[in-house]
């Protein structure tokens, strides 16, 4: 038939990892999505499905009255484009919203958010 | 000539009717997945190769279907679509008829996208053409329809629980109006024009994971959709006799990958006039906008 050609041409590209591209989700997080810390993290690292354009990119942090609470500096890990991360301001106990803005190195967009919660201390 | 019964065929006319068209979209967060029985609220570059059907029939028919079907972006947010299918009719005492399901061809506008409300509102035309595109041994209409068709799809990430809000439906209704309408006195073998429609809620693993609380569950875990299907049929002008309103309900999975994914699903008719034997419906399906983004993955305009 007709269509195994075209199916054997597609299941070839997927043999060929390097050459696909597709949207952008997070894979993981550090704090961990809806996680509660007994301690304040320093920054917050998204590692998404996708290498992402940082300069189309961002992460916003914001506490409960809607503040920013994030540095603004969003950059790469290690320079794996997988990887972004956003310095933090000191945080006080409460929940905390996480907004990512993803673009991918193929101009897929992807968005959404997450909460983390920091603990009282003892 | 082989001519199914009433209920198969408008089992088969409907579940055709449905699945004109499939496109998988994404609304932010949100991946509202490519649907098995009838087609999702967006557009995009991708393709179905191929989806298996087996809907046993009254009598102890064996239908079985494939097929594929191929969509394409003209501009980012409108597509053209076609679909159409090979058949297997197996009835016992009867030879086994084979064809070419007709073929349809869908134009689809995404009319409104609110990625922070993760709504989608699609509006299209199915056209399913006649002419000996099809075969009509194995069901194939001869004279074909044109529907006028409302997409819709709700993501639940407002929801106060958080446990609900990987939650989403999608919905399609369907005014499909018949190129050639019945007249049961000068028996002119047309149909009756029809409503049908599909609902889908769906559960979102991968939601859950990224947006919701991360349950460090296993990859495989973490792509999967549960997911139920609805689709009905019922014809809108007399005479309704012999040809019933007909409900499937369609639990399963799918796998959702990076690149394409994989769905599986049990077709549980939902009426006596459905019939009464359980079905099954599989596919595989591409995202060209992932796969080729481009060249076979962008809109011809953008």
């Amino acid at each position: 038939m007709r269509i195994i050609p075209a199916t054997f041409a597609i299941l070839v590209a997927l043999a060929l990892p390097n050459a696909v591209f597709a949207h952008a989700f997070p894979r993981s997080s550090m704090p961990p999505v809806g996680a509660t810390l007994k301690t304040a993290p320093e920054a917050v690292v998204i590692t998404f499905t996708e290498a992402l354009e940082p300069r189309f990119s961002s992460i916003q942090v914001t506490d409960a009255s809607g503040a920013r609470v994030d540095t603004g500096d969003l950059h790469t890990v290690d320079g794996d484009a997988h990887r972004v991360a956003v310095g933090l301001k000191t945080l006080a106990a409460g929940t905390y919203k996480v907004t990512w803005h993803a673009t991918s190195v193929d101009t897929h967009k992807t968005e959404g958010s997450f909460t983390f919660t920091i603990a009282p201390g003892p | 000539m082989f001519r199914p019964t009433f209920a198969a065929a408008l089992v088969v006319a409907s579940l055709g009717a449905v699945t004109a068209a499939s496109a998988h979209v994404v609304v932010g967060a949100r991946v509202f997945p490519v649907t098995l029985t009838f087609d999702d609220p967006g557009v995009g570059d991708e393709a179905t190769l191929p989806q298996f059907v087996l809907q046993p029939g009254p009598d102890g028919q064996l239908h079985y279907q494939i097929q594929w079907e191929y969509d394409k972006t003209i501009t980012p947010t409108t597509a053209l679509i076609y679909n159409q299918g090979y058949d297997i009719v197996q009835q016992t005492g009867t030879r086994t008829n084979t064809g070419i399901e007709n073929a349809f061809l869908t134009g689809k506008w995404q009319t409104y996208t609110n990625p922070s409300s993760e709504s989608v509102i699609s509006l299209g035309v199915i056209e399913e053409f006649n002419g000996g595109s099809g075969t009509q041994s194995v069901g194939g209409d001869a004279y074909g329809a044109t529907a006028p068709t409302l997409y819709a799809g709700q993501g639940a990430g407002f929801l106060p629980v958080p446990i609900l809000r990987p939650l989403a439906i999608t919905g399609e209704v369907n005014y499909v109006i018949a190129n050639r309408r019945l007249n049961s006195a000068a028996d002119n073998n047309g149909n009756p024009n029809s409503l049908t429609a599909g609902l889908s809620i769906q559960y979102s693993i991968p939601y859950l994971q990224s947006q919701v609380k991360d349950y460090h569950l296993p990859e495989f875990i973490g792509r999967l959709i549960p997911l139920v299907e609805f689709t009905w049929y019922t014809p809108v002008e007399a005479p309704a006799n012999g040809f019933p309103s007909t409900l499937t309900i369609a639990p399963g999975v799918i796998y959702v990958g990076d690149t394409y994914q994989i769905g599986l699903e049990a077709l549980i008719p939902g009426n006596k006039a459905t019939g009464s034997h359980l079905g099954v419906i599989a596919q595989l399906h591409f995202f060209f906008d992932d796969l080729f983004p481009n060249s076979l993955g962008k809109p011809f305009f953008e």
